[in-house]
């Protein structure tokens, strides 16, 4: 009993030493984005959000946050209705087949530089070259095999038994999926979204090779500026991006908690 | 549900499916095969010399070699620090050791770039790592430590970690501790019990883990960019030159191609080491 107490001991050390690495490399950063000097000092000599106002208030860097935003919610939401898509068919016409998930799992498998160069030769052809929609499309694409699994998996806890009650009852397919499915997937739908949107906000290397030039992605214009320099602005930009993702994994952890029990007929009736 | 009770409608099931397809097949089948085609082609027209180029002139073998090297030691350092946590984690049952796994698995939402981003600073000349061992008296001039091979596997390792831990928890909470209890009991050893009750049950996640923190090391491409010197140039790095700077398109698809057969090589010998079929291994692995 002692030594299991001693090998915790052990266990949890080792896991916090593992999270300070992970982390805290992170964190010291952060109280250097709050000073006034030209400099980057840790901790500041002086505290001001000098630099956030230069960020915030520099229009080249909203621009790029803006085209990153507006591809994020188009991959995340061709991401999630694909999700859907592949939930419905794992309900309704048979599991998705393992052959056909490893397919939709190679995004994640497959060298995205490599990808990324036969991207360039193709659009450079086709003269869409630095498209948008076309990296949003792209962006959907790494995404689906994340929504593929967080869809799949909640439709896994629906009854299948509901379907045949309600077309039993005379109800149609779509009021089906309109009235029963997507109510008991809701919550999933929407961790798959926020999961979608920040594989896009991040991606880089796909926005580097093929993105938009003139007005790039944020982490495309983040990275041109990270080549020439370290400044205080960057690490300002760097604590908002931070903070942006902390927002959505708290959104995420809010709603893994808020996610219904398996949906039955039980449940239904009471 | 009986699978004769299921309604059978081929048309639905494809158009249903036909979405998620399409856009796999344009955004990786394409690409790569385009990648095929380019690289087996010059001004001249269809010739192997691409090839012929990329092993022989420099600087592509040494980069290569840079590429496959910082790829091995990142994914070794990476399931050696991630494997007792997963393994650790997993065997807990508290809620503070579920909070523990959720905050790494957060920290795969850092952006990457930030992460990249902290190593610069805090390894720079004047950065807080230096000034830290100039006063406490260890050294006496700040070290170089950035634009070296180990700033650029310290920073790949901390952005890999979270990776592997993931994976490889998700494996280890399948664990059956009762057969370890019962070999205990029948008097097996401690390493016996490890070789033969607890390895065999963990063996396919770790070996999944180590691939898949392979594939995503050997691609990196901002990372070694921004934290590296000219002897951390990696695959990525160059192909992009090569494509942007000095539109050399065959050069860099040749690039792609050859990275693509050497992970290729890789999943078949990681398929071997985990000892399971194709069909479940692609079944596990989209769980």
């Amino acid at each position: 009993m002692r030594r299991w107490r001693a090998g915790r001991f052990i266990g949890w050390s080792y896991c916090i030493a593992v999270i300070a690495f992970l982390l805290l490399p992170v964190l010291i950063m952060v109280p250097a984005s709050f000073g006034a000097g030209e400099s980057l000092e840790f901790p500041p000599h002086e505290w001001s959000l000098r630099w956030y106002r230069e960020v915030l208030g520099d229009r080249q860097w909203l621009s790029s946050a803006a085209v990153s935003a507006r591809l994020a919610l188009l991959a995340a939401f061709v991401a999630t209705a694909i999700g859907i898509l592949l939930g419905l068919v794992h309900l309704r016409l048979g599991t998705v087949k393992p052959a056909l998930r490893a397919f939709l799992m190679l995004p994640v498998v497959a060298p995205h530089i490599v990808l990324a160069t036969g991207m360039f030769s193709l659009l450079l052809h086709a003269h869409l070259l630095g498209n948008q929609w076309i990296l949003g499309l792209l962006h959907a694409s790494l995404a689906v095999p994340l929504t593929m699994i967080v869809v799949v998996n909640a439709v896994d806890s629906i009854d299948p038994l509901l379907w045949t009650v309600a077309s039993t009852l005379g109800a149609r397919s779509w009021t089906i999926v309109r009235t029963i499915i997507l109510p008991a997937i809701g919550v999933s739908a929407v961790v798959a979204f926020v999961l979608a949107f920040v594989v896009s906000w991040d991606e880089v290397t796909f926005a580097v090779f093929v993105g938009p030039m003139a007005t790039p992605t944020l982490p495309s214009r983040m990275f041109s500026y990270l080549k020439e320099l370290i400044n205080p602005s960057l690490t300002a930009i760097a604590t908002l991006l931070v903070g942006i993702t902390l927002v959505a994994g708290g959104l995420v952890w809010l709603l893994k908690r808020l996610r219904p029990a398996r949906a039955s007929i039980a449940a239904a009736e009471g | 549900m009986k699978a004769s009770e299921r309604p059978r409608r081929p048309a639905g099931r494809t158009l249903l499916l036909a979405p998620a397809v399409i856009l796999v097949t344009a955004a990786v089948l394409v690409p790569t095969f385009i990648a095929l085609v380019d690289s087996f082609q010059n001004e001249t027209g269809w010739t192997a010399a691409n090839y012929a180029s990329f092993f022989l002139t420099a600087p592509y073998p040494q980069v290569l070699l840079n590429t496959l090297s910082i790829a091995f030691v990142v994914t070794a350092v990476s399931i050696v620090i991630a494997a007792p946590v997963a393994a650790f984690l997993s065997r807990e049952s508290s809620g503070i050791a579920g909070t523990a796994f959720g905050i790494i698995a957060a920290s795969l939402w850092i952006p990457i770039l930030v992460k990249t981003y902290s190593w610069e600073v805090l390894l720079a000349k004047q950065g807080p790592i230096n000034a830290l061992l100039v006063g406490a008296g260890l050294i006496h001039e700040p070290l170089p430590l950035l634009f070296t091979r180990g700033a650029v596997i310290l920073a790949m390792t901390q952005v890999m970690v979270p990776y592997a831990a993931t994976i490889m928890y998700a494996g280890m909470r399948r664990v059956d501790w009762e057969l370890i209890v019962a070999a205990r009991t029948l008097g097996a050893s401690l390493w016996m019990v490890f070789v033969h009750v607890y390895w065999p049950q963990v063996r396919f996640t770790v070996v999944m883990a180590s691939f898949i923190v392979f594939v995503v090391a050997s691609s990196f491409f901002v990372t070694p960019a921004l934290l590296g010197g000219p002897r951390e140039i990696m695959l990525g790095m160059q192909m992009h030159t090569d494509l942007v700077n000095r539109y050399e398109s065959g050069m860099a698809a040749t690039t792609g191609v050859v990275l693509t057969v050497i992970l290729g090589l890789a999943a078949w010998l990681s398929l071997k080491a985990s000892g399971t079929s194709f069909r479940r291994a692609a079944t596990e692995f989209a769980r």
